[in-house]
């Protein structure tokens, strides 16, 4: 009999404890708001957006003897909207050369896409963002003359290719968003010197 | 000993031709405004409408935008943007006739309002038709090694050609567990349009605990295009530790709204069943003790 009822009183005291947590006063967090979900958003045909990014990145690279050598750089891009919908970041080469240019001489987006990136090679350059497609969390760092990153980058698409969309929300971007967009590019002493560029295309929508 | 030397210049030589290494100054972003990010423009077919979006510089030095238009259409449930033309179609980007230069210098804290016209040609078939006015930087290729960058930002425009259209219209949502131990809940809804233009859907969400108190509303609204199913998703994070909640959502069609099946679901939150299980075993524990006491002093009473 007593052990039935000290039974009964540890269930009721479990009971009391669950409905103690479920009665506990909600904490209200920044991030979601107890009964607001529209608050700061507009409709379609009155949002504006705004995008932001550095006018060019630096990436350079001083080859050591029969070594690849790699540096990895980032540049910043921010989209602010206050669209209820979000809004879609892509990127492509600005055109159909998708290779880092100097004079006659060109280093070559690497293999992979941003769905199945792959490790940088020798006389190559990519891209990679963190946490999107395949490219995984890194997180990536900057690299100056380093050895071949771990970590995997994909080719430039080609300005008729599809673009590879590097960042979505579907809430709005309220402040502004920022994407972490990391170059890599390696080169051994085979590589001509000189000054190498390209350019690249972002793209902001809203959805 | 020569060879070696003869190596080590070359290899130093290479090196000295490509730039040095150097930190990267932080360079003021460059701030590009569109507004609206979308608009909604109607004619018939053979006439002509006026519409106008700005592009304001929000950053701190002045740049050159060229602006474009391209053709629109989407890609998967997810609706990701493709400035492509689908074969067979129509473009009605090249129905955008601009009104004012085509590009412009923009100093810092300036606007410029670009007119156009869109001229739908005759013989149009009336139904829904998209594209996308785009401002875009026009950065030069740098003479530096590097990446240089163009931003491009976009105002899609959501066409109707007047005239009879079918618009219909489906709505579905995910199914969710009914215990869910996420900080964050995605209610997701595929809205269907098998219609011939784009509608505004409304995605109405309320969320109320086992007590009937609200504690949660959410409104989305978002275009659909005709034949294309998009995924709309509403965020929510519960902010009880553990509770139960029914979830309704109606969706607004062509033909009117349609409520959804309601849902309930218990939401408890991860540290809640750590606890619990913390709790079990301790009383598990403390159980086991017991009966071993308990044991130990009938076998003592017993003797």
């Amino acid at each position: 009999m007593i052990h039935k009822k000290a039974f009964i009183l540890r269930i009721v005291a479990i009971a009391a404890i669950i409905g103690g947590i479920v009665a506990t006063p909600a904490i209200v967090d920044a991030q979601s708001p107890y009964g607001a979900g529209t608050y700061g958003t507009c409709d379609y045909n009155a949002c504006g957006i705004t995008f932001g990014a550095q006018a060019s990145v630096s990436v350079n690279v001083s080859p050591s003897s029969g070594a690849t050598s790699c540096s990895v750089t980032n540049a910043e891009v921010q989209v602010a909207t206050k669209s209820s919908t979000g809004y879609t970041l892509s990127m492509t080469n600005t055109d159909t050369n998708t290779s880092l240019m100097s004079g006659g001489n060109s280093i070559p987006t690497k293999s992979g896409t941003s769905a199945s990136p792959t490790a940088m090679t020798a006389n190559t350059w990519g891209y990679r963002v963190d946490g999107i497609n395949g490219f995984g969390a890194g997180p990536t760092s900057v690299v100056t003359n380093g050895t071949v990153p771990v970590l995997t980058f994909a080719a430039i698409p080609a300005s008729s290719a599809t673009p590879d969309i590097i960042a979505t929300t579907t809430t709005p971007a309220d402040p502004y968003i920022s994407t972490y967009v990391w170059y890599g590019l390696c080169a051994n002493a085979s590589q001509p010197n000189g000054e190498y560029s390209d350019s690249v295309t972002y793209t902001v929508v809203v959805n | 000993m020569l060879k070696n030397i003869v190596a080590t210049a070359v290899v130093a030589v290479i090196g000295l031709f490509f730039i040095s290494p150097s930190a990267q100054a932080a360079e003021p972003l460059q701030l590009i405004t569109v507004t609206p990010s979308s608009t909604s423009l109607s004619a018939d077919p053979g006439g002509s409408t006026k519409g106008s979006m700005d592009v304001i510089n929000t950053g701190t030095s002045a740049f050159t935008v060229a602006l474009s238009s391209s053709p629109y259409h989407v890609d998967a449930t997810t609706y990701d943007p493709r400035f492509t033309q689908l074969p067979g179609t129509v473009d009605p980007s090249k129905w955008v006739r601009f009104a004012t230069p085509t590009s412009a210098t923009i100093e810092p804290n300036k606007l410029f309002t670009a007119d156009y016209v869109l001229e739908v040609p005759p013989g149009t078939a009336p139904g829904g038709y998209y594209a996308v006015i785009f401002a875009e930087t026009n950065t030069e290729k740098s003479s530096e090694s590097g990446v240089t960058s163009r931003s491009r930002v976009g105002n899609i425009l959501y066409i109707t050609v007047k005239g009879v259209v079918k618009t219909a219209g489906t709505a579905q949502a995910t199914r969710l567990p009914a215990v869910i131990s996420y900080t964050r809940v995605e209610l997701k809804v595929t809205v269907g349009n098998q219609g011939g233009v784009h509608f505004q859907t409304t995605v109405t969400t309320t969320i109320k605990d086992i007590f009937g108190n609200t504690a949660f509303t959410h409104t989305a609204k978002a275009y659909v295009l005709p034949q294309t199913q998009r995924e709309i998703t509403t965020e929510w994070s519960p902010n009880r530790p553990i509770n139960i909640y029914r979830i309704e959502q109606g969706v607004l069609l062509p033909n009117g709204v349609r409520d959804l099946p309601q849902r309930w679901v218990l939401i408890v939150k991860p540290w809640v069943i750590i606890m619990l299980i913390v709790m079990i075993i301790v009383l598990v524990i403390v159980s086991i003790l017991g009966i071993q006491n308990r044991g130990k002093k009938r076998r003592q009473h017993d003797s």
